[in-house]
């Protein structure tokens, strides 16, 4: 049993005040856009503190403020505030402004400095997305500079560009496999260190910027364009026919770039079911026959086995290739799901475009005002203590008071929002007589400042009824019981 | 019965926690620790008297019109007397409301109080309940259960010249409930009518609110062992008249608020039983009637870095007249504290301490004095 003292000491009071005001110390607090005002006036004042600057580029970007948000956040960060936060905004609002570059830089960093683990995983997925983004800036920027890129005629040596084959088939089931196959020859080819093997999805994108139709891919004039604009020395282009049944053949041409002619030709025929050895035909001899490059014994083993056991799971897995590329990410989630249960062990760039596809539909279902919650849950924000969100007091025109505001207007409802018109009026009257008993507990922020007192402020709490019929609730340990008079009959029981 | 039923409640509210996240966005849960005590000089009995209360609240929306709120609580009073202590612990009634504004200006809520606490007391437990249930001292909970409760509401609101203009009417529904550990006695309390009227208006910088409440009770009755079903308690109505006024001084808001509660005496009907227990007749003894008058401010100071300190000041002063004009349980009570809202990792915090001082009447009629102190820590999350 806690006694109150019958004297409180003056030390007492003064160390109960001093543990309130020491829940003043400073921290990058999670801050709300009706923080924005109050950070302002904040930062003005004390114009060195970069945690305030970032609290206020927090409080813009949450209203809806990218732009202002990104140069506040920009000036805390060159002014030497490292914090979590403020790469984390930083990032979102770069992405909010699709200055998908510097998004991924501030993210990348936010990956060092950042203290919640569900924010970062949340951020490695966005960067999957923000990478596919860069990678159209990019190629549009090339497009655009076409001009100046062949001009300076600059490559990467040893360099190549695999482009989806040409489909020349009536069998449209079996188009997947060009997107599969070019996927799995920039796997092989990847094996020789010698090589420098551009990715797939960097082509892709460029190619699908150039608006290229599958059937226009092996022409060369297109392939060394392309591979003009990728940087690339050589270009791997051709195109994949069906002969009949289920017998396939590749004819490919191998581009030298700078010199805009044909560094070799290749053509190898399979039966479908032999498809992975028809491609592994390819991959060597153009390493071997066309660039020159020589194979170590394990190194062509490792192409040689990388293949996948079932040529339905290829089909899936060129399937949700495509669905990547056009932007259907879970359309091409589920493509390789299909592929999973057809080929468990499928090869290792069937598993890394799994990956990639379960992180782009992540990110892709991620606001950015979603990743912050996110990062926020996780710890984010914090030090111990922090100023409380704006509503609670600050603004009175929140509360419905002020030249602004009509009668009944913009009163609080309780939790720190507003409600319009008459409404403010209509809860304040129900909740006179029939409050939520939640209203103690969750209306803290302006239970003080609602229209009409609270009930436990006025003391209107529930009858108790027991305790008053037997008027018990008046003084403490005075209980009384029921009363009963016994009368006794004359002459009863004596 | 009351067991199967308690079961049941407990697990519909259970399930009602679980099945939030599916259900609603920026769904707001709050709980902390809540304690308050007192101190008494002798004269009055007990010595010592306190509540430490751990609330659970959750209010969620489902769409814009429909709001459910559910609370429920663990609490531990304890009481001192003769050197003793007592105690009364456990669950309290779990509440559920769900409001339905139907127009902007009007709106009908629907609650109903499940008997997930232990309304039936054993001697030592009845004498907490009695102590905790004392008008003047402002206890939050006092009974721990009273049996089910269905109320329902409706209000209206509308502008008129320049003011707010609300009404509002509320009816509760109570079920039985065994009061008595030990003692074969079912209580059922009347039900309730409420009725509000209130009216709202901003003058400048500033908003004036006034209102009237009439709360009228049917007859408590019992179940024991003279007679089933009768006519125990009329409680007195009970009629309050509140005001506040909200205004804007420097950087923060200040809310003046005042309060009436007058409570009518109330008609405890007393059986007289001859030696084999059958009643032969009744009287009443008229219970005493109260007026609890509130007075409070609230206001916000601000203590930079954008925190701000809300102290909380109010004086309560009760005066109670028996029917032979005794006035034992008067008193008065002043308490002075605040709280500063804070951030505590991403959720709202708020800390609150205030001390309580004052003054109740013995039955002797000797003033006895009293000393307090409340602590809260209140943490409130949004999703």
């Amino acid at each position: 049993m806690i006694r109150v003292p019958r004297r409180l000491s003056r030390r007492g009071l003064i160390g109960v005040a001093a543990f309130g005001l020491s829940a003043c110390a400073s921290g990058i607090q999670n801050v709300e856009p009706v923080d924005v005002p109050r950070l302002e006036q904040a930062v003005a004042a004390s114009p060195d503190d970069t945690d305030l600057q970032v609290q206020l580029g927090v409080a813009q970007f949450k209203a809806g403020n990218a732009d202002q948000a990104r140069v506040t956040l920009a000036a805390a960060i060159e002014a030497g505030n490292e914090s979590g936060p403020a790469y984390l905004y930083l990032g979102m609002a770069e992405e909010e402004m699709e200055d998908w570059s510097a998004a991924r830089t501030a993210y990348n960093r936010y990956l060092d400095v950042g203290a919640s683990a569900a924010g970062r995983e949340e951020v490695r997925k966005r960067l999957t997305l923000i990478g596919r983004n860069l990678l159209r800036a990019q190629a549009q920027q090339a497009l655009a500079q076409e001009q100046e890129i062949t001009a300076t005629g600059q490559i990467a040596p040893q360099s190549v560009a695999v482009l989806p084959l040409g489909f020349n088939s009536a069998r449209d089931d079996l188009e997947p496999l060009i997107y599969a196959l070019s996927d799995m020859m920039i796997t092989d080819f990847k094996v020789s260190n010698a090589l420098t093997v551009l990715e797939r999805a960097q082509i892709q994108v460029l190619l699908d910027e150039m608006a290229l139709t599958s059937a226009g891919y092996a022409d060369a004039e297109t392939g060394a364009r392309a591979g003009r604009l990728l940087r690339a020395e050589h270009v791997f282009q051709g195109v994949l026919t069906t002969l009949g049944g289920d017998d396939l053949q590749t004819d490919a041409d191998i581009l030298n770039v700078p010199s805009a002619s044909s560094a070799g030709e290749l053509t190898a025929e399979a039966a479908l079911e032999a498809l992975f050895d028809m491609e592994k035909e390819n991959v060597i001899r153009t390493i071997r026959e066309v660039l020159g490059v020589e194979l170590t014994p394990a190194e062509e083993q490792a192409i040689l086995d990388n293949r996948m056991s079932n040529v339905l799971a290829f089909l899936a897995y060129g399937r949700g290739l495509r669905q990547l590329d056009l932007g259907n990410y879970a359309a091409a989630q589920a493509e390789f799901e299909t592929m999973m249960s057809l080929d468990p062990g499928a090869y290792q760039g069937a598993a890394d475009a799994m990956a990639e596809a379960s992180a782009l539909v992540d990110a892709s279902n991620t606001s950015t005002t979603g990743l912050g919650s996110i990062a926020a849950g996780g710890g984010e924000f914090g030090g111990f203590f922090g100023p409380p969100a704006a509503p609670v007091t600050e603004d009175l025109s929140s509360l419905g008071i002020g030249p602004r505001s009509p009668v009944g207007a913009g009163a609080s409802s309780g939790d720190g929002s507003t409600i319009s018109g008459v409404t403010s009026t209509l809860t304040g009257v129900i909740h006179s007589i029939d409050p939520p008993l939640t209203a103690t507990t969750i209306d803290q922020g302006s239970a003080g400042q609602s229209r009409n007192p609270t009930p436990e402020q006025t003391q209107v709490t529930g009858r108790d009824p027991a305790q008053e019929a037997l008027g018990q609730e008046n003084i403490p340990g005075t209980a009384q019981a029921l009363i009963r008079i016994i009368i006794r009959r004359p002459g009863g029981d004596q | 019965m009351i067991r199967v039923v308690r079961a049941c409640a407990a697990a519909l509210g259970l399930l009602a926690v679980l099945t939030l996240p599916a259900m609603a966005q920026s769904a707001m849960v709050g709980t902390g620790v809540d304690y308050l005590g007192y101190s008494f000089d002798e004269g009055l009995g007990a010595e010592a008297a306190q509540l430490f209360v751990v609330p659970v609240a959750v209010r969620f929306p489902v769409g814009e019109k429909v709001t459910f709120d559910l609370f429920s609580a663990w609490a531990d009073g304890r009481i001192e007397q003769g050197g003793n202590t007592y105690t009364l612990s456990g669950p309290v009634d779990t509440s559920v409301k769900v409001s339905y504004l139907a127009t902007p200006w009007a709106q009908v809520g629907l609650s109903v109080s499940i008997p997930t606490g232990d309304g039936t007391h054993n001697t030592q437990e009845a004498l907490v309940a009695s102590v905790l249930s004392t008008d003047l001292l402002g206890f939050r909970e006092s009974t721990w259960g009273t049996g089910l409760a269905i109320t329902s509401s409706v209000g209206v609101a509308r502008q008129m010249g320049g003011f707010g203009v609300g009404l509002a009417a509320a009816y509760a529904m109570r079920g039985e409930f065994e009061p008595s550990d030990g003692v074969d006695l079912t209580y059922q309390p009347g039900n309730e009518a409420r009725f509000r009227f209130g009216l709202d208006r901003n003058f400048d910088n500033s908003t004036l609110t006034l209102g009237v409440s009439l709360i009228s009770y049917q007859e408590d009755r019992v179940t024991d062992d003279v007679a089933a079903d009768r006519n125990l308690f009329q409680a007195g109505n009970r009629i309050r008249f509140d005001a506040s006024y909200a205004f804007r001084a420097g950087a923060g808001v200040w809310t003046l608020y005042a309060a009436d509660l007058l409570r009518e005496n109330g008609d405890l009907r007393v059986d007289i039983v001859d030696e084999t227990n059958t009643p032969v007749d009744s009287t009443f003894v008229q219970t005493a009637s109260q007026n609890l008058i509130v007075g409070g401010v609230i206001g916000t100071v601000g203590l930079g870095g954008g925190f701000v300190f809300r102290p909380h000041v109010d004086y309560k002063y009760q005066t109670r007249e028996e029917a032979d004009g005794a006035d034992a349980g008067s008193g008065w009570i002043m308490a002075a504290g605040g709280d500063i809202p804070m951030r505590l990792f991403g959720a709202d915090f708020f800390p609150k301490a205030r001390v309580y001082f004052g003054s109740i009447r013995s039955l002797s009629g000797e003033d006895v004095g009293l000393l307090g102190m409340e602590f809260k820590g209140t943490i409130r999350v949004s999703f």
